[in-house]
């Protein structure tokens, strides 16, 4: 009745844009959650100078959200932030979290770019769209743009529904 | 079986969460406790594994029954559900699992309390994290629980069953730990199993005119989703389900056995089976002890216990329109002041793990508390 030694984990690992397998041997596309991390793998000098380069991207290029809600639905609780008010328009802006970065010539641009991991763990590079969700305009403000035709949201609505004074914000689906 | 009470790991927190456990504590209440566990012997985990696999066999004689003799109305299940469940049974759509929930105090046969067949939780806790939580506070010792590789197992016979079940979309409520924890469990299991899987919210799923779509306009040809069979058809894309071609784990029939009408059918199919209590869809006389359950509920919700013809004890929630059954009042046992449900796992057609709920009310919750097991 018992099982074999190997216990899953829920931990996808988003530090790895390759297979998990091949991870040790791609040291150049690792995500880097940090200086210090980066370190491990290459000089001081670069990892500044990357790291640097790709705080600048982030800044610039991150997928931003009218709703802290819309954003933490695909990038996970807590995981958004306040985005600057980069034209010093009233509209305030939700952005993901830094959650690392990757070296220049592992993605053999031009420049380091920044890495988030949505809500499932998997990552994603630089400003690139994620899902039905595509930039617009310039400045990274993001509108949802799904195909003509396609209507969503015809799902969870049960569920979406406050099950009352508990706090709770969704009714459990679970039993 | 008894309630052994004892320490938790120092470092249990940092342990679980190891593993990815971070729904372990809901409202800031421990949800996962292991400051004690449950002991059986070998006897009673048979018992439980025995009546589990018996009563999955009575459930699919139930739900032929319910097809053949159009019972439909009895369980409040519409137009389009009996499509699904007629179409789905006939074609044999594969199940992936299932929890029943029994009354056990380790005497006599487990009793049947209902059979959360559609979307079981607890699962990850029961498959993982008590394995986990068993190797290192008793390696020695034993635990009713191969839900693992039943599991990565299940999902090969489903694929090789050969009908497009390779490639899988999952699907839960986002956000929510519990489910997404569950959802992201079951994808692992699948993957180890050769499936390639994507997941996405239920809220993100698109419909096009023709078919579903995922949030990046990938179609969605087959589905597990870890969202009850009545909130999808009573939603405004449930009208598609039949038309597309959708293929869902749980399947469609499925529906016939997490509904509670199921109790009353098994009752009248199978009377004095001894894993069954009684159960009816009028309510009893007064001066029998019983528990009142909506058709469609989970968590507890909107169940009471009567007894001496008044409310003994009973949990609100939104539930109950569709109707009622009425089961006869089988205590739960009670250890150092916790009620104790067992939960017996089913993967496929095998009962495969054992994971218990206690609480303090003597209706289990969805924050009842999951204790770990072992046997010796």
């Amino acid at each position: 009745m018992r099982r074999s030694r190997r216990v899953a984990t829920l931990l996808f690992s988003g530090t790895c844009l390759v297979s998990l397998a091949a991870c040790e041997e791609a040291a150049d596309l690792r995500v880097f959650a940090d200086v210090q991390d980066c370190m491990t793998q290459h000089d001081e000098n670069t990892c500044m100078q990357q790291f640097a380069q790709a705080r600048d991207q982030h800044g610039k290029e991150a997928p931003r959200y009218a709703e802290k809600a819309t954003c933490e639905e695909l990038y996970g609780e807590g995981k958004c932030v306040p985005a600057n008010a980069a034209s010093g328009g009233t509209q305030s802006w939700f952005m993901p979290a830094l959650a690392g970065f990757m070296l220049a010539r592992a993605l053999g641009g031009p420049t380091a770019q920044p890495v988030y991991t949505d809500r499932s763990g998997y990552a994603y590079v630089g400003g690139r769209s994620w899902g039905a969700y595509q930039a617009q305009g310039r400045g990274g403000a993001l509108a949802r743009t799904p195909d003509a035709g396609t209507s969503r949201g015809g799902f969870g609505q049960t569920a979406s529904r406050s099950s009352g004074s508990n706090g709770s914000s969704s009714l459990s689906s679970g039993s | 079986m008894r309630r052994v009470a004892g320490t938790a790991r120092p470092d249990w927190a940092a342990r679980v969460e190891a593993l990815g456990f971070d729904f372990h504590t809901i409202d800031s209440a421990p949800y996962w406790d292991e400051s004690a566990h449950y002991e059986f012997s070998l006897a009673e985990v048979e018992a439980v594994e025995d009546a589990a696999d018996e009563l999955h066999k009575r459930c699919l004689d139930a739900v032929e029954h319910v097809v053949r003799k159009n019972l439909f109305g009895k369980l409040a299940i519409g137009e389009t559900g009996r499509c699904l469940v007629r179409e789905t049974w006939e074609r044999g759509d594969p199940t992936l699992y299932g929890r029943f929930d029994f009354a056990f105090d380790g005497n006599g046969p487990p009793k049947l309390l209902e059979y959360n067949a559609d979307t079981p939780t607890s699962l990850f806790e029961a498959s993982v994290i008590q394995w986990q939580w068993l190797e290192d506070r008793f390696p020695g010792a034993d635990q009713f629980n191969s839900l693992h590789e039943g599991l990565v197992e299940r999902w090969r016979e489903i694929v090789g069953a050969g009908s497009g079940w390779n490639s899988l979309h999952f699907a839960c409520v986002t956000p929510h730990a519990e489910d997404e924890g569950t959802t992201r469990y079951l994808m692992a299991t699948a993957l180890e199993a050769g499936v390639s899987t994507k997941l996405l919210g239920m809220q993100q799923i698109g419909w096009n005119g023709r078919v579903f779509v995922d949030h990046e306009d990938d179609v969605i040809e087959r589905l597990f989703k870890l969202y009850p069979w009545e909130w999808l058809l009573r939603e405004e894309f449930g009208q598609y389900l039949h038309a597309s071609s959708l293929g869902l784990i749980e399947p469609a029939w499925k529906m016939v056995l997490s509904n509670k009408g199921l109790l009353p059918l098994l009752w009248e199919l199978f009377p004095d089976h001894p894993n069954l209590l009684q159960a009816e869809f009028e309510p009893p006389p007064a001066d029998i002890p019983h528990v009142k359950k909506p058709l469609l509920g989970r968590e507890g919700a909107n169940v009471s216990i009567v007894r001496d013809g008044a409310p003994l004890a009973s949990a609100d929630g939104p539930y109950g329109a569709e109707g009622f059954v009425y089961q006869v009042y089988q205590p739960l046992p009670e250890f150092a002041g916790n009620h104790a449900v067992v939960g017996a796992w089913m993967v496929g057609d095998k009962c495969r793990g054992m994971g218990l709920r206690e609480d303090a009310s003597p209706i289990t919750r969805n924050t009842s508390r999951f204790v770990p097991h072992l046997f010796r």
